[in-house]
């Protein structure tokens, strides 16, 4: 059963439609991007499977149920802003986790805080803004989760930053686990995709492997996006 | 998880509750000392600074009750409104328990408040012949009362005890359900939620002047069989706010759960 | 040595090249343990999957060979290697003669080249 899919959705804010007539579907163990300019709809996509945004047509399917208590259980989530309470420290941010998720591992996050020198008693509004996107990404990539939905995990960071978290992004990997990544950033993130979905304009453009693209159209899936959406 | 909820919820808020309740029972202290040294002394510049203790001890009280109220009231809309929403509502819990667990930790902090406020008072007027004349004060009020009014002094105070909680829930809801309505707007969230609760406002007042007309016809009609006591009067006035005050807080609640869930909107 | 990929060619396909490489020059000696998937997909930057599937591809060309609960293990069959080794000159003699094709020199003055850079260098 697919892990993450789309069936005819549709939603507007308002009279602004956000989402029209949406079809993907996403088996297990994949690393799918989700490939979209700005205001093509991806944020939305992911904040209604994540349950934080009600839709208007069709449905959306995390495992075969709808966005709920349930799912929230088996769907890790890094949105693109801090959303850790800035007064928190590292270590009760640790706690946090492992309170509400039972499939949290905390001996590995506490063995890449150390890695990366992170000290348990710093708060998170003491840190850089590098260190908090590390510190959140490490929270989500340690949970055993089914479905990763990563919202741009690697804007807004330097090269370094960005080969760690796609490292640590490989490196937890689980084959039975999905990972979406929803980034506008496509040369730093393709060696690492299995698949890649474009979407524009709230609409799908194309769902297919990297591999395909790479055989049949003889260029990467970076060059393929530039021809797609060109301005 | 509603549980975990409120050991977090206990967690965060209570970082800044411990201070302000240590200020005022510090300052109430404070105050104790300087009544008693303003009967000893005439000196005017000792008398003067005994006095802007006092004040202070006053100000105090009042201000770290407003500022409870202030920081209880964001916490809501803070923790749920603004970025850190993304990470409650992915929490794998329901909104029901999101909403509840602030309500109950809110009411919980307002009785605490409730006891400190009684605490200072006592601490800063406290002394030992005091101590013994308050307690026979209240002992025999409360024998008085029993026997002259057939009253039951622990019903009047549950009574009240509850519907001060009840009243408090009530108020609580009243600006979640404001705030829900207004952060379900894309824009001026603030102008709508500020506008919301001064339409919950408006609504109630018009409902207290329907109950009001309402019970006093009920009480004086020609043909009222019954005559009640000044007791079953209280219990009736008590029990009828409640009952009516959980009414409102249902209606509140409902209108905050409802918003938050289908028109949740964190930019 | 480092991971390079290129555009438009699937990246399973230059994996496989990239480990062919460093079997032929003996990064990878005969008969030595590779490392895990997961650790090669890290070191490379790349999705497991699509190392797993280099790999896989590499033991359809007996240069790799797998043993069930050891893992993965390059071949002892130096002739194997060497005739990898041989692929892997003869593309690259290719790709050269095609370059110098390109800038107009003719069979001989290419070899005279050869000899005359191999003087300076000795």
């Amino acid at each position: 059963m697919a892990i993450f899919e789309a069936r005819d959705l549709s939603k507007s804010y308002g009279s602004v439609p956000a989402l029209t007539h949406v079809n993907f579907s996403i088996e297990p163990g994949k690393i799918v991007g989700l490939l979209g300019p700005n205001g093509s709809g991806k944020s939305t996509l992911i904040k209604i499977a994540n349950g934080l945004l009600t839709w208007q047509g069709g449905e959306l399917l995390i495992d075969g149920k709808n966005p709920g208590p349930d799912t929230k259980g088996i769907v890790s989530y890094l949105p693109e802003r801090t959303y850790l309470p800035d007064w928190m420290t590292a270590k009760q941010t640790l706690d946090f986790f492992s309170d509400f998720y039972p499939d949290f591992r905390r001996d590995r996050a506490e063995e890449m805080l150390r890695y990366l020198n992170i000290p348990l008693t710093q708060r998170i509004r003491q840190m850089s803004k590098g260190t908090r996107e590390k510190v959140q990404l490490i929270l989500v990539m340690s949970r055993a989760a089914k479905l990763y939905l990563l919202d741009e995990p690697i804007g807004g960071v330097d090269p370094a930053a960005r080969d760690y978290i796609l490292n640590t992004i490989i490196g937890n990997y689980d084959p039975q686990a999905t990972v979406v990544i929803s980034t506008h950033l496509i040369a730093d993130v393709e060696q690492i995709l299995d698949e890649v979905i474009f979407i524009s304009q709230g609409q799908i453009v194309l769902q297919k492997s990297v591999d395909e693209i790479r055989e049949e159209q003889g260029k990467s899936v970076d060059q393929l996006f530039r021809e797609v959406f060109r301005c | 998880m509603l549980r975990k909820l409120l050991k977090h919820e206990f967690r965060a808020t209570g970082r800044f509750m411990w201070v302000i309740y240590l200020a005022m029972l510090v300052l109430s202290v404070a105050a104790n000392v300087s009544m008693r040294m303003l009967d000893r002394t005439d000196n005017s510049i000792l008398n003067g600074i005994m006095v802007m203790v006092l004040v202070a001890w006053v100000l105090t009280l009042i201000i770290g009750g407003v500022m409870i109220t202030v920081l209880l009231i964001q916490r809501f809309y803070k923790n749920l409104l603004t970025d850190e929403g993304y990470l409650m509502f992915t929490l794998p819990t329901t909104v029901h328990h999101l909403v509840l667990s602030k309500l109950i930790v809110t009411v919980v902090w307002f009785l605490v408040t409730m006891v400190a406020y009684v605490l200072c008072v006592f601490l800063a007027v406290v002394s030992n012949e005091m101590v013994r004349d308050i307690l026979d004060v209240v002992r025999s009020a409360f024998a008085y009362f029993s026997l002259k009014y057939a009253m039951n002094g622990v019903a009047i105070v549950l009574e009240v005890l509850l519907l001060l909680v009840v009243s408090t829930a009530v108020s609580c809801l009243q600006f979640y359900g404001a705030m829900s309505i207004g952060y379900g707007f894309t824009n001026h969230k603030g102008l709508w939620s500020v506008a919301s609760y001064f339409v919950f406002g408006f609504v109630l007042q018009i409902l207290a002047v329907i109950v009001t007309a309402a019970t006093s016809i009920l009480t004086v009609p020609a043909g009222f069989p019954v005559s009640l006591t000044a007791m079953q009067t209280w219990h009736l006035a008590m029990l009828g706010s409640t009952g009516a005050m959980l009414v409102l807080g249902a209606v509140f609640y409902i209108i905050t759960v409802l918003n938050l869930q289908k028109r949740l909107n964190l930019s | 040595m480092e991971w390079r990929f290129h555009s438009d060619a699937p990246i399973y396909a230059q994996l496989v090249e990239e480990i062919t490489l460093r079997i032929v020059t003996g990064v990878y000696p005969p008969g030595d343990r590779l490392p895990a998937v997961r650790e090669l997909a890290v070191e490379a930057g790349v999705n497991p999957n699509t190392m797993q599937r280099a790999l896989s591809e590499l033991e359809r060309e007996n240069l790799v060979f797998s043993q069930r609960t050891s893992g993965r293990f390059v071949t002892e069959d130096r002739e194997m290697i060497e005739e990898a080794k041989k692929t892997i000159a003869d593309q690259r003699i290719r790709t050269f003669l095609k370059a110098m094709d390109q800038l107009g020199y003719s069979r001989e003055e290419i070899l005279r080249l050869i000899v005359e850079e191999e003087k300076e260098e000795a």
